[in-house]
């Protein structure tokens, strides 16, 4: 498992190294999404190869935000950044300030709960909510792109109210 | 009050009760009281087993029945037609009612019924309104000839018009018990051909049959419809020409009596699906 | 003192007229008695297979099979539609030449069947196939409509699909639809890491053709009114972006160059315009741009909430599209120029995805009330019907007759998709055959 979850980061930063280049660069495959809910977790420090994180890296900053600091949620149809939000993001804030060259893509998703089009533009609402607060405290706009999945990638897979809550939510992902 | 004004009051009040007693009398021969239409289940099959003799009018469809014109797939003595008829509530306005009383039972005696041909349908009705008369009724006379219409319908499913005491029957009786014939013999091709749809429900189609004594169409005419609207306008012409295709392959129409030819020899019809 | 003469007999004359009607009314009634009859579920037509009166090889197959291939096609669309209850071509016996024009009609009624297609298929010098087909009333005995048509012999399929147009347009009084084909997203993998294609087919699923290769998600896609192109929404550079792909070229372009996320792309009825939802610092509003590329969009929504999607009127004067203004998603109707928004969804719920019927009479939405279910209502928002009742029905889009609608079922917890239909009446809900799950169905029109 642990092995997984660094190929995947790997794959990761691959990938987002190549959305990171110029804006007209065809991608063809999407950064694949986590087969696991443990997406967010910090990797484990004992890998044999790698045993140091690097500074300013996604894994970095997953394990500075700590597990499930890369993202808040949202009530059904809300987009508003409440306290406990305010608070992940300010930590992301802070991480971000410490590495000032690094970019980020804020990723807006919507439950299956609703309609296609409707939650593609509520995911993007989110998203936004999310970046204008990490502008508010600091974070330069230039730094933060969004994109919304509306309901096409959810993470939690059950159709019952505890899955659908996990998958309203802005995701920050570093751009590498 | 002064003289004119007597005069004019007594004028009105003269002209009420004149035109009232016209108004009874006029009810009491038409027979029909103001009420609501209410529907009576009248169960036909649709079977008829006779095979037409009368004169090829129209065209040639008179065969028997083949096994695709009763529908295997529906329980024979569903309300498979429904007469809606201006009568029956005995709570109606009491201007007529013994009058009321007359029409449920034949009614409710079809029901009974599974399979009804057409001599029946025509021997219920007639020995019911053999009551009424165009003399003026009496309360008494009329009830008596009610209780021998009740026990001939009883008696006599396949008399035939014989059934009951001849008195002359009123022209909507003869109208009524016509619509009922044509109606369960033009039903079993309407079905078939009329258009399934959103509100197909509201359309009623109306024609008037030209009819010779032997019971054949000449033509038809006056055709128009009513309850057309947006959601079912498509459905209307395929609604009317199924109606028009189901009377002339119904033609030519049995078990209506020659002896008031004059009354139905042109008849006024409306088709309405459920 | 006169006038109180005047006043009695006035009185008396209204008293009398009113008694009048009301007597006259009853005559009325009383000779105008209404025969109400149950109308059949189904009308049965039997389809023998076509002749082939000088059977010769195409590239198609051999004609005798192919008149009973097209033999099969009619039957299959007409038990489609629902309404009918088809006979063959499989148990019918062949029919020789000469009753393609002069029907055993005892035969047939002896079945019992009300109405039969007979028809023929001839190659042609050029070698193209020419197809005739004859609709029959069998209880009356005589034709009642006849078609004839040149294809390729690859086409054929169309040919047979012209026949069964023809017959459901003058048997039921509706429009044809089958001659018509379908834009949809085919679906596999798990519901955490879906694969989506944009897939076409014909109406009755034959035909099928993936065009993207599923490495980047493909949504909501809208065949032009001409069938040429597709417009489509991509992930294929990482954002949401709307492209016009070109069929027969097999190539694509944005429509617009701009950075914001864009998405429910629409075809106005004249394919002039296209319709889309773009976001700018959150916000999605509606635009519509020349579909050609050149030309500048115009902006129709300005409100702070979301508005979304857009459908037009046939006649293109109006746009019916959902937004969130009133606080939850519902239904409003604009000019085609954005002016005199209105609400028309005032029921129980939340209503989304609506669309005009092509019919002009109706639209149809997702109405939200715990389940998603697909219903129609009146353009002023009045005659509210609901046509399905399962967990998630969502986006219906009209075949091109305005009788039947489309949309696609997901299941709960496997998240499996479908596509399915339903008769305007809320009859004949039936799945259509796909090769793979399939979701965002859209009907193109008839064909010509």
């Amino acid at each position: 498992m642990k092995s997984n979850s660094i190929k995947g980061l790997a794959f990761l930063l691959a990938s987002a190294s190549l959305v990171a280049g110029c804006g007209k660069k065809d991608v063809e495959v999407l950064p694949p999404v986590a087969e696991n809910t443990n997406y967010g977790q910090p990797p484990a420090q004992t890998s044999p190869v790698t045993n140091t994180i690097q500074p300013g890296s996604q894994e970095d900053f997953l394990q500075t935000v700590g597990q499930f600091g890369d993202r808040i949620l949202f009530d059904t149809d809300r987009f508003n950044v409440d306290t406990d939000d305010q608070g992940t993001l300010q930590v992301q804030a802070q991480w971000l300030a410490r590495y000032p060259n690094t970019r980020i893509t804020v990723e807006g998703h919507a439950d299956e709960r609703g309609t296609r089009d409707y939650n593609l533009a509520l995911g993007e609402r989110r998203a936004n909510s999310a970046k204008n607060y990490l502008i508010s405290v600091g974070v330069d706009a230039s730094r933060i792109q969004t994109v919304s999945y509306g309901k096409e990638r959810p993470q939690a897979l059950g159709s019952d109210e505890q899955s659908w809550a996990q998958n309203r939510r802005a995701v920050t992902v570093t751009v590498q | 009050m002064d003289r004119a004004e007597k005069l004019g009051l007594g004028a009105a009040i003269g002209g009420h009760v004149v035109l009232l007693g016209a108004m009874a009398l006029g009810l009491m021969m038409s027979a029909e009281p103001i009420t609501k239409p209410e529907s009576i289940s009248v169960s036909l099959v649709g079977d008829i087993a006779d095979v037409s003799s009368a004169p090829d009018a129209i065209q040639e469809e008179s065969a028997p029945p083949a096994p695709g014109e009763t529908e295997p797939a529906e329980p024979p003595p569903s309300p498979a037609m429904q007469i809606e008829r201006p009568v029956e509530k005995p709570q109606a306005k009491p201007v007529t009612k013994p009058l009321v009383r007359d029409t449920p039972p034949p009614a409710k005696t079809a029901t009974k019924k599974v399979v009804v041909k057409q001599p029946p349908a025509k021997s219920n009705t007639a020995p019911a309104k053999s009551g009424k008369g165009t003399t003026p009724v009496t309360p008494g006379g009329f009830s008596k000839s009610f209780e021998d219409s009740m026990n001939a319908i009883g008696k006599a499913p396949g008399a035939g018009k014989a059934v009951g005491t001849p008195a002359a029957k009123s022209a909507v009786e003869v109208r009524r018990s016509v619509t009922a014939s044509l109606g369960s013999q033009i039903m079993r091709y309407v079905r078939s051909c009329s258009p399934n749809g959103l509100d197909v429900d509201k359309i009623a189609t109306t024609v008037t049959l030209s009819l010779s004594s032997d019971g054949s169409l000449i033509s038809l005419s006056g055709i128009s419809q009513r309850g057309v609207n947006e959601n079912n306008r498509p459905q209307a012409k395929p609604t009317e020409l199924c109606v028009v295709s189901a009377i002339k392959q119904a033609s030519p129409f049995k078990g209506l009596d020659p002896e008031y030819h004059d009354t139905w020899k042109s008849h006024k019809m409306t088709f309405q699906p459920n | 003192m006169y006038h109180r003469i005047i006043y009695f007999v006035a009185l008396l004359a209204m008293t009398s007229i009113t008694l009048n009607s009301a007597f006259a009314q009853v005559v009325e009634e009383e000779v105008d008695e209404v025969v109400r009859y149950d109308v059949a579920k189904t009308r049965s037509i039997a389809v023998p297979a076509l002749v082939a009166p000088a059977p010769a090889d195409t590239p198609a197959g051999n004609s005798t099979a192919l008149g009973r291939q097209i033999a099969e096609v009619i039957s299959s669309d007409l038990r489609a539609s629902g309404v009918f209850e088809t006979q063959g071509p499989n148990g019918l016996r062949a029919i020789a030449l000469p009753e393609v024009t002069a029907p055993q009609f005892d035969y047939w009624k002896a079945r019992p069947v009300e109405q039969l297609v007979q028809g023929f298929v001839r190659v042609g010098g050029d070698g193209n196939l020419t197809v005739g087909c004859y609709l029959y009333d069998v209880g009356f005995g005589n034709e009642t409509t006849r078609l004839g048509f040149n294809v390729p012999p690859r086409e054929w399929r169309r040919a047979a699909h012209k026949c069964a147009d023809a017959i459901y347009a003058k048997l039921t009084g509706e429009l044809p639809f089958f001659d018509s084909r379908i834009a949809y997203i085919a679906e596999t993998g798990p519901k955490g890491k879906r694969v989506k294609r944009l897939a076409i087919m014909d109406s009755d699923g034959a035909n099928h053709r993936f065009i993207t290769n599923g490495q980047s998600t493909a949504l909501t896609p809208r065949f032009s009114p001409n069938y040429k192109s597709i417009l489509y929404l991509s992930y294929v550079d990482g954002n949401p972006r709307i492209y016009v792909y070109d069929i027969d070229a097999g190539r694509q372009r944005l429509i617009t160059q701009s950075r914001n996320p864009t998405f429910a792309p629409r075809w106005s009825p004249d394919g002039q315009t296209i319709l889309y939802s773009m976001a700018v610092s959150g916000n999605t509003d509606i635009y519509k741009i020349p579909a050609s590329g050149n030309g500048t969009p115009v902006k129709l929504t300005s409100s702070p909430s979301i508005d979304v999607g857009g459908s037009f009127s046939p006649d293109g004067r109006q746009i019916v599209f959902e937004s969130d203004r009133s606080g939850s998603q519902q239904i409003y109707v604009m000019n085609a120029d954005g002016s005199n928004q209105r609400r028309i969804s005032f029921g129980q719920g939340r209503y989304a995805t609506p669309e005009w019927s092509p019919r002009a009479d109706l639209i149809a939405y997702t109405r939200i009330a715990g389940d998603f279910r697909v219903g129609t209502m009146r353009p002023d928002g009045s005659g509210e019907r609901l046509l399905t009742d399962s967990w998630q029905d969502e986006a219906p889009t009209w075949a091109p007759n305005g009788r039947v609608i489309q949309f696609f079922r997901t299941a709960k917890a496997s998240g499996k998709t479908s596509i399915w239909q339903v008769d305007l009446t809320g009859s004949n809900e039936r799945k259509l055959p796909t090769p793979v799950d399939g979701s965002d169905p859209a009907w193109g029109p008839v064909l010509p």
